[in-house]
């Protein structure tokens, strides 16, 4: 680590090292005796569960786009990039439709890809379809929804239109800014391979994302066990609010896009199928965890306005399948 | 350093919750394959990380990329957060969703809108049983020309399974699509013999003489844990507390609640069991 710091963080290291064994070996036996009130160790195991189950997902997301930093050239991306930035937006949902990759792994996929020139709303649409025109999602879908296909196909028919309007806002609002955190790059670590400088910004990128990762799995937690569900079901069949609702729900859940269609399911008695509809387009795109994880990638600004896009959007989007359907 | 250690620290983790077995408390087997390379990952980048130290640090000059904490206050500050879940991993692991939890999601209980169309269902079983049931056997013979797929055609063989047998075993495999089934069939259903195992839950509004056998399902982690279960009805339903695991063995019929129709399982005998080894269901 840093020459500041020096002698007292390998002290820090050490002990925190000795603290980690201790509780590896003696963990679950030193708390026999504490007595901890049930709802700290709910939110506690769904807080983890969630972690667990991102980690393995963003190692992947993170060494993707460690492999793209290294091999990757500018070149190669503007290449592969139809020139007319309308054009490209149909293409990137196919390309996000193709990957099976949930919303924890796509975002440091993207904004590397950003970096290395690909323009910024073809990176959003990417960033919106993959989680959810999925053929893993599509499955859990079918299996949770197999009763009311209606919902099915009108989850992946609206996240596709709704994702090319997305798209095409975002190409309207920022067309000449790049709202990423970082953009200067002089990551020439004179280092002797290409291998570990893939491994050096994996770990980097870890931890950058990690932190986010765990405050938000640690709201979204709080939030899973205080929201008493039958409070939402008194406006579930409201028209308005209640794709609202499933929207806001959805957000603060947190849910990875492979699940979420089985917790909508358990609300298919309360909820019209629009709620529904919100609930499973809206939570893949954008949800506590993921905008705390864009935090670390985006300028503040751009999360806001994206959020601010993908909220209208979905909602206008459901809205009128309502009533076409 | 600090992230090597905490890398590591991760690794260590994941490897006694798999030596415990008990990852399944937080995320379900299908997903294993990933925490296995989760785990190789994180301790192949956590060693490299603590060895790399020798090499005079390399990362400094990554200016405006990632910032790498500069004093010991500031390392607190930015990987105190990381210590959070290796503590509550470390120590709470083996904590199982109660029916406190299932209280505020409420419980999967199927059933079905009290409609005309319901009713028509009712009679027309009442009066034609055969020719219902013809019906029914050209519905699923439609669908499984839809889809060919091996896990619908699993399917399609347990509601078979399921409309022939007297007596309804709940297994944990099968457990949401056979109470899926039992919902959306009951008139086929009503009559047999059920024997299902799960935790006692009382929904607020439940009778006196009711309360329903019910696991957690879940489908990639606890965060999407949902509750399935079916209603008991009997006189002694006072005798068994919430959270107790039992064995409900009892007839199939029908009743009203929440203004739906829902099955239930009737004159009951039930047995206090050990909870199972694999508390939750992993069906999906």
């Amino acid at each position: 680590m840093e020459k500041v710091v020096g002698k007292k963080g390998d002290l820090a290291s050490l002990i925190l090292f000795i603290s980690i064994m201790t509780l590896f070996l003696f963990g679950d036996v030193l708390v026999k005796e504490v007595n901890v009130p049930s709802f700290a160790l709910q939110v506690g195991t769904i807080f983890l569960s969630i972690l667990l189950e991102a980690i393995p997902f963003i190692l992947l997301g993170v060494f993707a786009s460690s492999l793209i930093q290294t091999f990757v050239s500018e070149q190669m991306v503007q290449k592969w990039i139809p020139k007319r930035p309308i054009v490209a937006l149909v293409p990137a949902a196919v390309v996000g439709a193709l990957l099976p990759i949930c919303e924890c792994a796509i975002i440091p996929v993207v904004r590397r890809l950003i970096t290395k020139g690909m323009p910024l709303h073809v990176g959003v649409v990417i960033m919106v379809t993959a989680p959810i025109l999925n053929p893993v999602v599509f499955a859990s879908t079918y299996y949770a929804f197999s009763a009311n296909m209606s919902i099915v196909y009108g989850r992946m028919g609206i996240a596709f239109v709704a994702s090319l309007i997305i798209g095409l806002i975002v190409y309207v609002i920022f067309r000449n800014h790049l709202p990423l955190k970082s953009i200067k790059h002089s990551h020439d670590h004179h280092v002797n391979s290409r291998l570990t400088a893939t491994l050096t910004h994996a770990v980097d990128e870890f931890f950058d994302v990690g932190r986010y990762l765990i405050i938000g799995a640690f709201v979204a937690s709080f939030f899973q066990v205080v929201i008493h569900r039958e409070i939402l079901v008194e406006v579930g069949q409201h028209e308005i609010i209640g794709p609202a609702l499933m929207m806001g729900f959805a957000y603060v859940l947190s849910l990875c896009s492979e699940a979420d269609a089985f917790v909508a399911a358990s609300f298919t008695s309360t909820f019209a199928p629009a709620s529904l509809l919100a609930f499973l387009i809206y939570g893949p795109m954008i949800d506590f965890k993921n905008t705390l994880m864009m935090l670390a990638y985006f300028r503040r600004r751009f999360v806001v306005i994206f959020i601010g896009v993908v909220t209208t959007v979905v909602y206008v989007c459901v809205y009128i399948f309502h009533f076409i359907g | 350093m600090i992230r090597g250690v905490l890398l590591c620290g991760y690794a260590l983790l994941f490897i006694k919750l798999l030596l415990s077995g008990n990852l399944t408390n937080y995320i379900v087997p299908k997903m294993l394959p990933f925490i296995y390379f989760a785990t190789f990952t994180i301790l192949l980048l956590g060693s490299i990380q603590i060895w790399r130290k020798e090499e005079d640090g390399c990362c400094h000059h990554c200016e405006g990329g990632h910032h790498v904490p500069k004093t010991v206050g500031q390392s607190i500050r930015v990987y105190g957060v990381f210590i959070v879940p290796l503590l509550i991993g470390f120590m709470f692991s083996n904590y199982v969703l109660d029916s406190a939890l299932a209280a505020k999601r409420g419980v999967q209980l199927g059933g079905r809108e009290i409609s005309e169309e319901n009713k028509q269902m009712v009679e027309q079983f009442l009066e034609d049983p055969e020719g219902y049931m013809q019906n029914i056997d050209n519905q699923i013979e439609n669908i499984m020309q839809d889809e060919g797929t091996e896990k619908v055609e699993k399917q399609e063989q347990l509601k078979e399974d399921l409309l022939e047998a007297q007596t309804v075993v709940v297994n944990d495999d099968k457990y949401v699509s056979t109470l899926n089934f039992i919902n959306e069939q009951i008139d086929a259903m009503i009559g047999k013999r059920i024997e299902i195992t799960g935790f006692v839950f009382r929904e607020r509004d439940f009778a006196a003489d009711e309360f329903v056998v019910a696991r957690y399902g879940l489908t990639c982690c606890v965060a999407d844990a949902t509750v399935y279960g079916i209603l008991v009805k009997t006189d002694q339903a006072a005798k068994w507390e919430n959270d107790t695991w039992v064995k409900v063995e009892g007839i199939i019929d029908e009743t009203t609640y929440r203004e739906r129709f829902v099955p239930v399982i009737i004159k009951p005998s039930v047995t206090v069991v050990n909870a199972p080894d694999q508390p939750y269901v992993y069906e999906y």
